[in-house]
């Protein structure tokens, strides 16, 4: 409990981590209404009243074919936002297991398992997941996967390098005392104290897969048109950058905001979460 | 003795990582659903029963999966790399043909992103708080944050449509035709052939896409730049320097430089790979006629044998490119082993 204390207290020393965090919190809140919250059907093709700029009765301007700007921006970022969490669980859901299994056992295991993830480490990430995207069919659901499956590699270095050093703790001895076995070990002691670095790694992996994400809806092997998505925006818009360059111009600022906002968290949390600073907060307040 | 022996070590892992790379590449072709034959044949050769006979044939369609791997392997080794199925034409020509277009767009991009970051990271830490390192930690990140093909088309929108200043795409304009072919890269062929006017035509064609690409490995490297001068600067030799009344200019020129350009290097395998990650966008976006093109092309198309092909390269270079890098980083500093 006072572990969750100091960290709060940590960020909140931070004006920008509070920032973040309330930018990304609302963003978070925004892509679960949107649905409720659009004011027109983003799909909805409205000829004669293409290019609009922003006014009264549309927030952002419309399209090229008259789509509400601002519906499919909400929508697009709801589809963004949710695909890269579905990513960044998938490729963490595999990482993290196989991180803590290769620190944990040592060994032959963790020679193999490590040679495994730098071969697929070797392979540039996003030309692999055009690949396999391609592969099983264009769309969303294909891209989210591909880039979970190209990107579970970081978080099982990060994972297993915590576990490495967490092995030597004392609790371990005395769990191992207790006669728990390894897998109980492993999954109940050692990785529940492993939360904060994952932590501060999802966090900055979000960043980077909404940009990936957002790349390989732009190429044309994520969402694809109509369903609105940040990347499908910017390639969209693209055609028109000369005639209504705000169309490309949105959602782009929008991915750069969301992901500034994971990145400059992630990084105040990653400074919160070292032992030094803590020990700095501890023997302030102890005074 | 140790030495060699690393680099032994770290050669010979390479080729399983290319390896494993290429294995990765035939299992993702015979995962897609579409059948290789009948995009190659189309819609009415494939009515005739002899012809698809004749191609599943030839391709060793019809044999057990590890037989057409080992078909693979051979074809691999011995430069057979199929042909496109959208130019017709060998696959090796087209890649031959990209190559220099790509490799001359990453390391101009790279040397540019270095020759930004580096001085940039060294004032900042230097200049520590003042508005000159706000403002640099500001574009650093928002280098970073922003996906890269939308910075490229913003840098068009801005520096070709409006201000006019570069060229919008391709890597020459229409009136100028590509100097002899000796690397392929336009910037060293147009001054070995003593052509400045291709030169600089080359140059303007290449300096909005380089910059784009390189902009999130010059932000990273910018920080790393800047936390490394900062580490450094707390040093004693530097306080030491200082307290034999040299002036600021040469502590920092002769004695901090040295000692905070380790940091980033240790990355740049790490950057030039990240950033090569982008090379698919920029291309597109600038229609740069390289590989990233050649691929996305080649996707839309169905093009497998041009895809494989184009995707096994990209991979090699990745591989090579971060091997080279950490040979050099252990020739820097040979305590440390990267892996």
């Amino acid at each position: 409990m006072r572990e969750w204390h100091l960290t709060w207290l940590m960020i909140r020393k931070s004006k920008i981590a509070m920032i973040a965090a309330g930018i990304l919190g609302s963003v978070i809140i925004i892509a679960l209404l949107a649905p409720w919250i659009v004011p027109y059907d983003p799909t909805a093709i409205t000829p004669g009243r293409e290019f609009l700029p922003p006014d009264n009765s549309h927030l952002l301007g419309t399209d090229n074919l008259g789509r509400d700007v601002l519906s499919r921006t909400l929508m697009g970022l709801r589809a963004s936002v949710f695909a890269s969490m579905f990513v960044v669980a998938l490729s963490s859901m595999v990482g993290i297991p196989v991180g803590g299994v290769s620190g944990y056992l040592g060994g032959k295991i963790d020679t193999l398992l490590m040679r495994i993830t730098d071969i697929v480490m070797g392979f540039p990430g996003i030309t692999l997941a055009l690949l396999l995207a391609y592969a099983m069919g264009r769309g969303i659901f294909s891209a989210a996967l591909a880039l979970g499956v190209v990107g579970w590699t970081s978080s099982a270095r990060i994972i297993r390098s915590v576990v490495l050093s967490e092995k030597q703790r004392d609790y371990v001895m005395a769990a191992k005392v207790l006669g728990k076995n390894n897998f109980q070990i492993l999954f109940g002691e050692v990785l529940p104290n492993c939360l904060y670095p994952i932590i501060v790694d999802v966090m900055l992996r979000m960043g980077t897969t909404i940009v990936a994400l957002a790349g390989l809806s732009f190429v044309g092997v994520g969402v694809q048109p109509p369903q609105p998505d940040l990347g499908v925006a910017v390639s969209e818009g693209r055609q028109f950058i000369f005639e209504d360059p705000l169309l490309s111009i949105i959602p782009g600022v929008l991915i750069l905001i969301i992901v500034l906002s994971y990145n400059l968290l992630g990084d105040r949390l990653r400074d919160a979460l070292d032992p030094n600073l803590r020990r700095e907060l501890v023997g302030g307040s102890v005074e | 003795m140790q030495f060699r022996y690393y680099i032994i070590k770290r050669i010979f892992f390479q080729i399983l990582v290319v390896f494993g790379v290429i294995t990765l590449a035939f299992l993702v072709t015979k995962a897609i659903p579409q059948d290789p034959v009948a995009i190659l044949l189309g819609p009415y050769a494939m009515r005739n029963p002899n012809l698809v006979r004749e191609v599943t044939h030839t391709w060793k369609l019809d044999r057990p999966l590890w037989e057409q791997y080992l078909y693979y392997l051979q074809n691999i080794v011995t430069g057979n790399w199929g042909r496109s199925i959208y130019t017709r034409g060998p696959v090796i020509e087209d890649l031959v043909a990209r190559f220099p277009a790509t490799l001359e767009l990453s390391l101009f991009a790279f040397a540019i992103a270095m020759a930004i970051a580096i001085p940039s990271g060294i004032l900042s830490a230097v200049y520590r708080d003042t508005p000159l390192d706000h403002l640099a930690r500001v574009i650093s990140i928002a280098g970073i944050s922003a996906p890269g093909f939308w910075w490229g088309i913003m840098f068009l929108y801005v520096f070709y449509y409006l201000l006019g200043i570069f060229p919008g795409s391709g890597r020459l304009g229409t009136n100028f035709v590509a100097p002899p072919h000796v690397t392929g890269m336009y910037l060293i062929d147009s001054v070995l052939a003593n052509r400045i006017d291709i030169f600089w035509d080359a140059l303007k064609h290449i300096l909005l896409p380089a910059f784009t690409l390189g902009i999130g490995s010059c932000g990273m490297a910018s920080r790393l730049t800047r936390s490394a001068m900062l580490e450094v600067l707390r040093k004693d030799y530097i306080k030491t320097a200082r307290m034999k009344g040299l002036p600021e200019r040469v502590v920092i020129i002769k004695h901090a430089l040295r000692n905070c350009l380790l940091a980033p290097v240790t990355w740049m395998a790490f950057l030039f790979g990240s950033m090569l990650e982008g090379v698919v966008f920029i291309e597109v976006i600038f229609r740069w006629d390289g590989m990233g093109q050649y691929v996305v092309n080649a996707i839309f198309e169905s093009d497998y044998p041009a895809l494989m092909a184009a995707v096994l390269v990209i991979a090699i270079i990745y591989s090579t490119g971060s091997l080279v890098a950490d040979l050099l980083y252990h020739v820097l500093d040979p305590r440390v082993t990267v892996y």
